[in-house]
């Protein structure tokens, strides 16, 4: 068995008290106080996250926009001048190795962020396929991430830099320093709220953290987080995206641009010639019982995500169902406990977002 | 954390005896597992249950729990102000938290169960 992994801030988490769980190879905090305190938080006021575990990716060199092009299936043109864009690394089956956000941070330099569980996998993935004068720098070794999420994640972000971050559009990445410290800041998150992400160098990482929780911004763990990208309907690696599935299956299948060569193209060409076996629909359960990942659906396929949402206070989940089921409105069954509950198709995401 | 006038499973279900009736309900470990309850699913009065068998599921937002019975017995009363408000279960797991009232068929099956130092040594081990 691996070693379990710990981020800058664990002794900070275990000093909070928090329900620590493993994920993705690290000791993550699950919930500090409880999910839906924590949620309700992001949804109405401000949360930060730490999500040092995720894999960030510096990608320097003359050959480096060439080697992204060619290992992600979106445009990275349109990472162009600060923009941090929604991409997916494909198999040469074309289904996915993981999905990860790109972003040119100046110029032959981009910043990519890819999911903890698959850091290891990507690196060792990248590397032998990268184009000569391509080189990676791994800054999860050396920096922490924050994610600060919520309506008012903006306003208390730039009133604690001092800086009118709110100047820069949604999904920007830019430099900028706090207390002197070189930052790399992105108008990103998972949460469906607006809000920032944060890369910081380890050392100051504690210090960031305490001034953030000084201004009362709430805790949150990645319990809230699980609850928050499913009322947003986002997708996780490992349950609604995954190497036995392609972006055609899910709601993502826009990332994928037929106009240029990526690893996974030709399969993809093949593959969209014809019905896809599976798509991706949200439901919400007729009665207050969860539906868990890998539940059966009688009509076919199965539970990607479920939980409890806490804005409607009733079960909602993701699942994988054939197309010829995946009509808005109608009623499918999910096995649960060996009994048949009935849930009915509803659009994603499954709450209104107010985002700007 | 241990009340020392109950009786416990390893599959963290307290029991209190009175006379032939059994009190069951989860341990305060159990619910700080779990996080707040959301579903309580409870047996109906009346059914018979069984020493080591499902008798019912306590469900949070991370998970769900299946709850073994302690013993053997028929359901004499369940707790219905936990069904319609589940956190009662974190408030308050021993007292107002409590789950069902079984009349026990063979009071001696609660020799089975574990004693509050012998449960408190289970959690640490695990």
């Amino acid at each position: 068995m691996k070693e379990t992994k710990q981020t800058p801030l664990y002794d900070t988490h275990v000093h909070l008290k928090a329900k620590m769980t493993n994920f993705g190879g690290f000791d993550m905090p699950v919930w500090y106080t409880n999910i839906k305190d924590e949620h309700l938080a992001v949804r109405n006021s401000a949360g930060v996250f730490d999500i040092s575990h995720m894999g960030v990716l510096k990608i320097t060199g003359e050959s480096a926009f060439e080697s992204l092009q060619r290992l992600t299936c979106n445009d990275v043109n349109k990472s162009k001048n600060g923009h941090m864009i929604y991409n997916m690394m494909l198999t040469e089956k074309g289904t996915i190795l993981d999905d990860l956000m790109v972003g040119e941070l100046s110029e032959k330099t981009y910043i990519v962020v890819v999911n903890a569980s698959n850091a290891e996998k990507i690196l060792t993935w990248m590397t032998p396929k990268l184009n000569a004068g391509t080189y990676i720098e791994d800054l999860t070794k050396t920096h922490g991430l924050l994610a600060v999420q919520g309506p008012k994640a903006v306003e208390l972000l730039s009133k604690i830099t001092q800086k009118p971050l709110g100047d820069h559009p949604r999904f920007s990445l830019f430099k900028e320093t706090w207390m002197g410290v070189d930052c790399l800041f992105m108008r990103t998150g998972y949460t469906g709220e607006d809000g920032f992400e944060i890369s910081i160098p380890s050392a100051s990482l504690l210090d960031l953290w305490t001034e953030l929780m000084d201004n009362g911004i709430t805790p949150c763990g990645l319990g809230a987080r699980d609850t928050l990208r499913l009322e947003a309907g986002l997708p996780l690696y490992g349950q609604e995206l995954s190497e036995e599935i392609t972006p055609l299956m899910t709601r993502y299948s826009w990332v994928v641009k037929f106009t240029k060569d990526f690893i996974g193209k030709t399969a993809l060409e093949n593959l969209k010639l014809t019905e896809q076996p599976y798509t991706t629909v949200g439901i919400q359960m007729k009665e207050r019982v969860i539906p868990r990942t890998g539940y059966a659906i009688k009509e076919g396929g199965q539970i990607t995500s479920g939980t409890l949402s806490p804005v409607l206070d009733m079960p909602i989940a993701m699942a994988l169902i054939p197309p010829q089921h995946a009509i808005l409105g109608s009623v499918i069954s999910v096995e649960i406990r060996g009994k048949y509950h009935a849930a009915t198709i509803v659009p994603i995401p499954f709450i209104s977002l107010k985002r700007s | 954390m241990f009340p020392s006038d109950l009786c416990y499973t390893e599959e963290h279900e307290w029991v209190k005896v009175d006379d032939d009736v059994a009190t069951i309900g989860i341990t305060a470990h159990a619910t700080d597992e779990l996080g707040e309850i959301v579903f309580c699913d409870l047996p109906s009065v009346g059914a018979e249950i069984i020493q080591m068998d499902e008798f019912g599921s306590v469900e949070s937002v991370k998970t769900v729990s299946s709850l073994f019975s302690p013993v053997t017995g028929i359901v004499s009363e369940i707790n219905v102000e936990v069904v319609g408000a589940p956190s009662i279960i974190n408030d308050s797991p021993y007292d107002s938290g409590w789950l069902i009232k079984v009349k026990l068929s063979d009071p001696k099956e609660v020799d089975d169960l574990l004693t509050p130092e012998e449960y408190k040594s289970h959690v640490k081990a695990e």
